[in-house]
């Protein structure tokens, strides 16, 4: 089904716009328009001489917050300035906007929630951008820390968005927080090894890898009598940008070493008694073929 | 090798295309074969510390997983230096050092090989590594402090320029305990990349540091000479500092050790 539709021009009504606008509001508009480009390049000459000046020493969280309290400024007064143009009263504006905040603030309680609780992540410096955060389950490099929420980037590079409610509101681990850490590896050699022994190989391996710092120095604990061995955990201490090298070298070395010396690791195994433990199950294997 | 000049470890040196050579240095080995403007770099680490330094010709081999430089020089420097972390040094023996007393001791610092293409200046520098391969340690506190390398017992009480191996430089650093207490030297931040390196032609010596120790709540005073070393001897610098003095990281020279629970 088709509809046409015809557009009659009445010859009273005056389609030339712009004829009727006068002088003084184009001179108005026009001080708007170079309010707002001006503005902008002010707003942005600003910020690149204050990049010039401070940002080589500052942080990337110090940078992204200085750059953000630039811009939302400078959008303010452009903004205040445009008013002023168009003889907008500002008291005016107040007093609608806070109507319209009210009305606004209840339909947007989450937004409003996730914004303070920025506020206040940035205020208490848990983390900063590029630190290696866990919340719950997630792990990741922070992103950017926003209005609303904050992005990880995770080790597989994924972007992963998570309100600031959630995180003002869950445990955060920062990982990469202090600039040296320690590793934990758990370990675990047979009943019958020599365990001063162990000790001593353990000492010596941690001081010849030259990524594990001597100080704090590693330690070395005999955690538990397990199933199938007596459980170590090691704890070596490293500068943070060196965790894969250290973690690759100290895993290799310790196998290493241990084949070595012939220290056993073991793994789970069941040893079956038939209820005298001087004598074991008896195994006896016998041939399915034709004996020769 | 040709237009060669040579006064201890700093070498001034003209590489000859299709040539390899070989250097070795402590406990570290370079070769380097140039190939038109191709400089391919091979360094590695051998199972032995020599305690001499050596240069030699050797047969080209294949280059492939070498690093590789791409200059128009053919002049090589091979410049030592000092550490680019800090030196914690350790005495294994414990030194009581009494109240108002002065100690005069000795430093032997591993040293690092810079190698620069076509002059000695930093925007010319292809390979920066240690003689010896450095143990990494950490100084103050797990939350705040600073990276280093450790160094077991350093220290002589006497200048005996002997013992002095080919790979090391001399460092004359002077204790004067302020305190009314008694300073147990259990560790001492010593940051020679700020530095700088002299040679008598024969040895290497870094310039004088004086650590002054007023308490254990109080920060050190450490002040470097800026001059050279030894005033009676015949000394040209050859290195300057890796990094310029910083008084605030200066202040923090001596580490008590605390029991600090790990578990």
């Amino acid at each position: 089904m088709n509809f046409i539709v015809k557009l009659q021009i009445l010859p009273s009504m005056n389609v030339d716009f712009f004829k009727n606008i006068s002088p003084e509001t184009w001179a108005t508009a026009r001080n708007v328009l170079l309010t707002i480009v001006i503005g902008y390049i002010m707003v942005q000459l600003l910020a690149f001489i204050i990049r010039r000046l401070f940002w080589k020493n500052m942080s990337k969280q110090s940078k992204m917050l200085m750059n953000k309290g630039i811009v939302y400024s400078g959008v303010f007064i452009i903004g205040f300035l445009v008013f002023t143009e168009l003889g907008i009263k500002i008291t005016t504006l107040l007093g609608a906007a806070g109507v319209l905040g009210i009305v606004v603030g209840i339909a947007s309680q989450t937004s409003i929630g996730n914004a303070i609780s920025g506020l206040f992540l940035i205020s208490e410096r848990s983390f900063e951008i590029g630190d290696l955060i866990r919340v719950g389950d997630k792990l990741g490099h922070v992103y950017s820390i926003d209005l609303l929420s904050i992005k990880l980037k995770t080790l597989d590079n994924l972007l992963i968005r998570i309100p600031n409610l959630t995180i003002i509101s869950t445990e955060v681990t920062n990982i990469t927080r202090f600039p040296i850490r320690r590793m934990e590896i758990n370990l675990s050699v047979a009943y019958k090894e020599d365990l001063g022994k162990v000790m001593n190989i353990l000492k010596k391996i941690c001081a010849e890898e030259p990524l594990c710092l001597d100080e704090p120095e590693p330690l070395i604990l005999f955690q538990n009598f397990g199933d199938s061995g007596i459980e170590i955990l090691l704890g070596v201490w490293f500068e943070k940008p060196n965790f894969v090298k250290t973690k690759n070298s100290i895993f290799q070395t310790i196998k290493k070493t241990f084949d070595e010396e012939g220290i056993e690791i073991p793994f789970p195994h069941t040893t079956i008694y038939t209820g005298d433990v001087t004598k074991p199950f008896p195994v006896k294997v016998e041939y399915a073929g034709k004996e020769k | 090798m040709d237009e060669q000049t040579k006064t201890g470890l700093w070498i001034k040196s003209k590489i000859e295309e299709d040539t390899c050579y070989r250097w070795h240095i402590g406990n570290r080995q370079f070769k380097l074969i140039r190939k038109k403007n191709v400089w391919n770099i091979q360094k590695s680490i051998l199972p032995e510390t020599g305690t001499g330094f050596s240069i030699e010709r050797c047969i080209p081999e294949s280059t492939l997983d070498w690093d590789k430089f791409i200059t128009e020089k053919v002049m090589l420097y091979l410049v030592p230096a000092l550490p680019d972390k800090p030196l914690v040094l350790r005495p294994e023996s414990n030194f009581q050092i009494m109240p108002g007393t002065n100690i005069q001791l000795f430093v032997q610092i591993p040293l690092w090989i810079q190698l620069f293409a076509g002059s000695h200046r930093y925007e010319n520098l292809i390979s920066d590594f240690s003689s010896v391969e450095l143990s990494n340690t950490w100084f103050g506190e797990p939350d705040i402090g600073i990276p280093a390398y450790s160094l077991n017992n350093p220290v002589q009480t006497i200048k005996d320029t002997e013992k002095i191996l080919s790979y090391e430089a001399m460092c004359p650093l002077q204790i004067i305990n302020e305190s009314n207490e008694i300073l147990n030297f259990q560790r001492l931040a010593l940051h020679v990349e700020q530095l700088d390196l002299y040679t008598n032609e024969v040895q290497l010596f870094t310039n004088e540091v004086k650590v002054k120790f007023k308490g254990e709540d109080r920060a050190s005073d450490i002040t470097f000479s800026g001059s050279k070393p030894f005033s009676n001897e015949k000394l040209r610098r050859i290195n300057s500092p890796r990094e310029t003095a910083r008084k605030n990281i200066l202040n923090r020279g001596f580490y008590f050790i605390k029991t600090i629970t790990q578990y």
